[in-house]
């Protein structure tokens, strides 16, 4: 099928369970938001699913378009159609936006070929017009001393210029301001379509207000203790995490 | 991820099949090897010298004999040069060219693999291209002589223009400064003499290109800049060479004379093959008002050593380096910066960033000396090393002296690796390791690497991203 | 090992006179010209004579308190009372040597240089400390010199987990030579709170040496004063041999007059996982000089090591320099490494504010040089001893 479907996964942290034992499955052109309490495991699962080398997966599959990604190289899952939209993304210092993004691209051309710059600053300036980016954002080093906003309109930019099949994009705790949470939900609604799936981890529900996600997980001990619609978010809401925990 | 540093030594490998290549070459005029007066009673008389010049040569011959290696501090691999074994003089013999199509075919051909195009030209000012010991090729523009501009061989300037070349020649670096410079007052030929004229402003980069095209045959060009009062030039100057089985002793002198109110910016890209020895130094006297501004960087060579300094000499000079060194396997780049301000409110700014790759150490040395005598002087020093693989190595060695009235000296240095979280973000977009690994090299050199000129950008893009970044970009 | 001392003494007075006095001309000595302390006093160097002196003020005072509980005074060389606390136990080197007979060999090894070889030359009369594993220990000492040569060599063997608070205070009379090595040997979980002071007189000279050797765990946490007014040179060694090794190390100089002040630190991070940091404020003034040379150095398998150092120093007078060479030498790469050099001039604004408030300039000057000072040792826990 196409999407990401993850099956019994377990994922450990310098020794320590960090997933244990996950399931989950969104389909292309579904939206689903992981909700949970701090340190239940959504980041870990997010890396993990990325590949990166501190978050070892022990056991399980992580199936993306149908196809197992687990132990592939962080690249090779990426140009696989993989995109995550980090929580707290690094500063590239001297490495412009715009220089980036062409280069995650033309990675992603069969060897021997190369980008057409004519072709790809079309595309670049119609999306940042569409994101109502100006222009000489792209000439700015990637996240360098960026604020909380910035950093998602670069993150979103990157995810609709490198079209992945498949996005997660792991919101911060807490810190979101409403400048943040527009350009977050206005990227999302852009890009949502039947040939992508994306997963939200967010804290609380208030990025769901933007976004109707199609189903709405709950997530605890590193696993999902609860699934349902979009009100789900909403009881969370009123009633918090507390009473997951004696499920 | 695996250690970034264990499959990315492939990637960073800089391509050195750019310079490797090499023509069979005749020589009219050869010193043979090894060094005696009689080589340099040859030297002389084969460019029709004036007695003073010989006698000049004669006793730097002496200092150089004299002055020991300067192993205490600098690199014990200077001890592999064997100073017998060296040519030191080999002319073509061939008669000055002054366009394009009259330049033999073969020293042509060079060029071309260079990366000194035809159409380049229209950018540059004037061409004076070193092909070994002489020029083989020099093309002013009409411009240029109408405003009294001066850019010739150093031969050539010592001959046409006695009085000028004479007030300040050895002046900046007297013989004895070190071995090296005493070696290269013994022997030198090529190298450029530039004089512009009070006031006038050099609108378009002066461009000489460097080449060693013989084995074992050391290249001692010696370059002299003098910017009267009021007047602004660049120079830029950059050398490839072909690989050699043998060391090969590159050991060049530069001296610039910027007078009150003049600029001159010395742009260097040194990408020698890496059996070669550059031992260079460079020294510019700035003078009231005065800005020099020395713009480095080094790729290429086995050793390098070089410390690019300015004399503050007059009242509000300015001086400044700018570098970026580049340490792959087996290479020590030793550079540095040397400020010796000698009046007041004379300020000075250095920044410095070096990358070792594989085993490959970069060294930063540097002075700044501010006496009793001087006030309200200013200088700014920052130095920072990025460190590939586990086996690198870099060593920072300033020196600072400070006295006087209300001068400040600030001096900053850090090392760093890759930041794993950097390369791991740009791997989740999609690039490969290696491709990863090269931009974020290049991220941090960047800042300097825009103080290059861009008529510059031909060479440096070839020498820094292309081979850096590999397939990327 | 050569451990017997008569045999190293021998060889260090027969090494002495061959070895140069440093040159400037010497890239490791480009500073300090010490062929100027050249003194008779050293020619020939067993000669002893008591020069007259009149010791006032602080130094008087440093002098003074010998018979304090916890306190070993070292005059000339010989320790001449001793009242310790439990668990740290002095004993002569010739006694040490039979229990400790690496420990010693080593100590005297490392002498190359000109001054610390003249130390070995007394190698029979050192003196040795030991602290037993997991006891703790105060111990205040005091280092005073009064002969034309006075000579010291103390070592310090630390046990696993032991923790010494030391206080020391060196007093070097007018006309004296004094010169000092002390090494520290942490073992692990060692603990050393090091606080030290020194004064001279007037036509003295001091020349110190401590090295550190740090194994898994150990701390050391130290502050030193240099407030003589007399020329010294001081060498600072820290030697991390283990992994988990913390290093805070704080030095203030005060230079006036035409004195120089020689300092030089070495921060050497054989094995990795270490830490350590390394700060020089000075204040020069008149004509005086500081010559600072601070080295950190990271061995190639001392990954994930720490290292910082930072030298700032203060010009009160145009004629007052400041000579600084701040060093790394890095051979591993996943490490973080920086220093940090400033020489300027006291903040006119704040000198403004001062004059506004009704100090004089000298006041001012004053009141900075005590907030530097102040700034060098913040947050040493034993910061009201300094």
């Amino acid at each position: 099928m196409r999407g990401l479907e993850i099956k019994n996964l377990v994922v450990s942290v310098a020794d320590k369970r960090v997933v244990d034992g996950m399931n989950l499955t969104v389909s292309a052109g579904e939206v689903h938001a992981i909700m949970g309490p701090n340190g239940t495991g959504k980041t870990s699962l997010s890396k993990a699913i990325a590949g990166h080398p501190d978050y070892k997966i022990e056991s399980g599959e992580v199936l993306l378009n149908g196809e197992n990604i687990v132990g592939l190289q962080p690249d090779e899952i990426a140009r696989k159609g993989f995109f995550l939209a980090f929580q707290y993304p690094v500063a590239i210092t001297g490495v412009s936006i715009a220089n980036f993004i062409r280069a995650c691209l033309s990675a992603r051309l069969p060897k021997g070929e190369t980008l057409n710059p004519v072709e790809y600053y079309k595309e670049l300036y119609a999306k940042m017009d569409e994101l109502k980016i100006p222009r000489n954002f792209t000439t700015r080093s990637v996240n360098d001393g960026f604020s909380g906003g910035e950093k998602k309109r670069c993150d979103i930019l990157q995810m609709l210029m490198l079209k992945p099949s498949f996005a997660i994009l792991d919101e911060t705790d807490s810190g979101l301001d409403i400048d943040a949470l527009r350009i977050v939900s206005e990227g999302v609604n852009t890009a949502r379509g039947e040939n992508i799936g994306m997963l939200l981890i967010t804290h609380y529900h208030r990025l769901l207000e933007y976004i109707k996600p199609d189903k709405v997980h709950v997530m605890s001990g590193g696993k999902i203790v609860k699934s349902g619609g979009a009100e789900l978010a909403l009881e969370l809401e009123e009633k918090g995490y507390d009473w997951l925990k004696e499920m | 991820m695996e250690n970034p540093s264990d499959n990315t030594k492939e990637a960073l490998n800089l391509d050195r099949s750019v310079g490797d290549f090499k023509f069979a070459e005749d020589y009219a005029y050869d010193a043979g090897v090894g060094l005696t007066p009689e080589v340099i009673k040859y030297i002389s008389k084969v460019k029709e010298e004036d007695e003073w010049i010989t006698d000049f040569r004669l006793k730097a011959l002496e200092t150089f004999e004299k002055m020991p290696l300067p192993t205490h501090w600098a690199s014990k691999r200077l001890e592999e040069l064997d100073f017998s074994k060296i040519r030191y003089y080999l002319a073509k013999g061939a008669k000055k060219k002054r366009s394009w199509d009259e330049v033999p075919d073969d020293v042509k051909r060079t060029f071309e693999k260079l990366g000194v195009p035809e159409q380049e030209r229209a950018f540059l000012a004037g061409v004076e291209a070193q092909f070994d010991s002489e020029s083989a090729y020099s093309n002013m523009k009409e411009y240029l002589e109408k405003d009294g501009v001066i850019f010739v061989d150093s031969t050539e300037g010592l001959k046409k223009y006695p009085e000028i070349f004479r007030k300040y020649f050895g002046k900046v670096i007297p013989t004895s400064d070190n071995k090296f410079s005493a070696l290269n007052s013994a022997v030198f030929s090529g190298g450029s003499f530039i004089y512009v004229p009070k006031g006038v402003k050099v609108q378009q980069p002066l461009q000489a290109y460097f080449r060693i095209n013989a084995e074992n045959f050391g290249q001692f060009e010696r370059t002299l800049i003098i910017a009267d009062e009021g007047a602004e030039l660049m120079y830029m100057e950059g050398c490839t060479a072909p690989r050699f089985e043998t060391g090969t002793l590159h050991s060049a002198v530069v001296e610039l004379v910027a007078l009150k109110g003049a600029k001159i910016q010395y742009v260097t890209v040194q990408n020698w093959s890496d059996n070669v020895f550059n031992l260079v130094t460079k020294r510019g006297l700035a003078e009231e008002g005065a800005q020099i501004r020395w713009v480095d960087c080094n790729i290429g060579s086995g050793i390098t050593m070089k410390y690019p300094a300015v004399v503050l000499k007059g009242k509000q000079a300015k001086g400044e380096v700018i570098s970026i060194a580049l340490a792959n396997n087996k290479q020590h780049q030793d550079t540095g910066a040397k400020m010796i301000h000698l009046a007041d409110e004379t300020s000075s700014n250095v920044l410095s960033k070096s990358v070792s790759i594989g085993d490959g150490r970069a060294s930063y040395r540097g002075l700044v000396y501010m006496p009793e005598n001087v006030s309200n002087c200013k200088n700014n020093t920052e130095c920072d090393a990025l460190l590939i693989n586990s086996n690198s190595r870099t060593d920072t060695y300033p020196a600072v002296i400070c006295a006087g009235h209300n001068n400040s000296v600030q001096h900053e240095a850090s090392v760093s690796k890759l930041s794993e979280e950097q390369i791991f973000y740009m791997r989740q977009r999609g690039l490969p390791e290696a491709d990863a690994v090269s931009l974020s090299v290049n991220g941090f050199v960047n800042d300097l690497v825009k103080e290059f000129p861009m008529e510059y950008s031909v060479e440096l893009k070839r020498l820094i991203e292309l081979q850096m970044e590999g397939a990327v970009g | 090992m050569d451990c017997n001392l008569i045999n190293i003494a021998e060889n260090a007075k027969a090494r002495f006179p061959e070895i140069p006095f440093p040159h400037k001309k010497d890239e490791y000595w480009r500073f300090a010209d010490l062929n100027a302390w050249n003194t008779d006093a050293l020619f020939p160097h067993f000669s002893i004579g008591v020069p007259e002196s009149n010791p006032t003020g602080k130094l008087l005072e440093a002098q003074e308190g010998i018979d304090a509980p916890n306190t070993v005074a070292i005059f000339d060389g010989q320790g001449v009372s001793a009242n310790l606390s439990s668990g740290l136990s002095i004993m002569p080197i010739t006694q040490a040597v039979e229990k400790y007979p690496n420990e010693v060999a080593k100590f005297y090894e490392s002498a190359i240089g000109k001054f610390d070889t003249l130390v070995s030359t007394r190698a029979t009369g050192g003196i040795v400390f030991v602290l037993d594993n997991d006891t703790s220990a105060k111990l205040n000492l005091k280092v005073i010199s009064k002969l034309g040569l006075s000579v010291s060599s103390i070592l310090f063997i630390i046990g696993n987990g032991a923790k010494l608070e030391l206080m020391r205070t060196f007093a070097t009379n007018a006309g004296s030579f004094s010169l000092t090595r002390m090494k520290f040997i942490l073992a692990e979980n060692a603990t050393v709170e090091l606080a030290t002071f020194k004064y001279s007189d007037v036509n003295a000279h001091t020349y110190l040496r401590d090295d550190f050797d740090l194994a898994n765990s150990s701390t050391v946490r130290d502050g030193l004063a240099e407030l003589g007014i007399s020329p010294s040179r001081t060498e600072r060694n820290f030697e991390v041999l283990g992994n988990d090794v913390n290093v805070d190390s704080r030095a203030f100089v005060k230079s006036s007059g035409s004195l120089t002040h020689d300092l030089r630190t070495s921060q050497m991070h054989r094995v990795g996982g270490s830490h350590s940091n390394l700060s020089v404020k000075s204040v020069v003034g008149d004509t005086a000089r500081l010559a600072f040379m601070g080295v950190i150095r990271v061995e190639e398998d001392a990954q994930q090591t720490k290292a910082y150092q930072s030298c700032n120093s203060l010009s009160l007078s145009d004629s007052a320099k400041t000579q600084a060479s701040p060093i790394l030498e890095i051979m591993a790469n996943d490490v973080e490494c920086s220093h940090g050099c400033t020489v300027s001039k006291p903040d006119a604004e704040e000198v403004f504010y001062m004059n506004q408030r009704g100090l004089s300039e000298a006041d001012a000057l004053e009141l900075i040089t005590e907030g530097f000072a102040r700034t060098t040792f913040e947050h040493l826990p034993f910061v009201e001893n300094i």
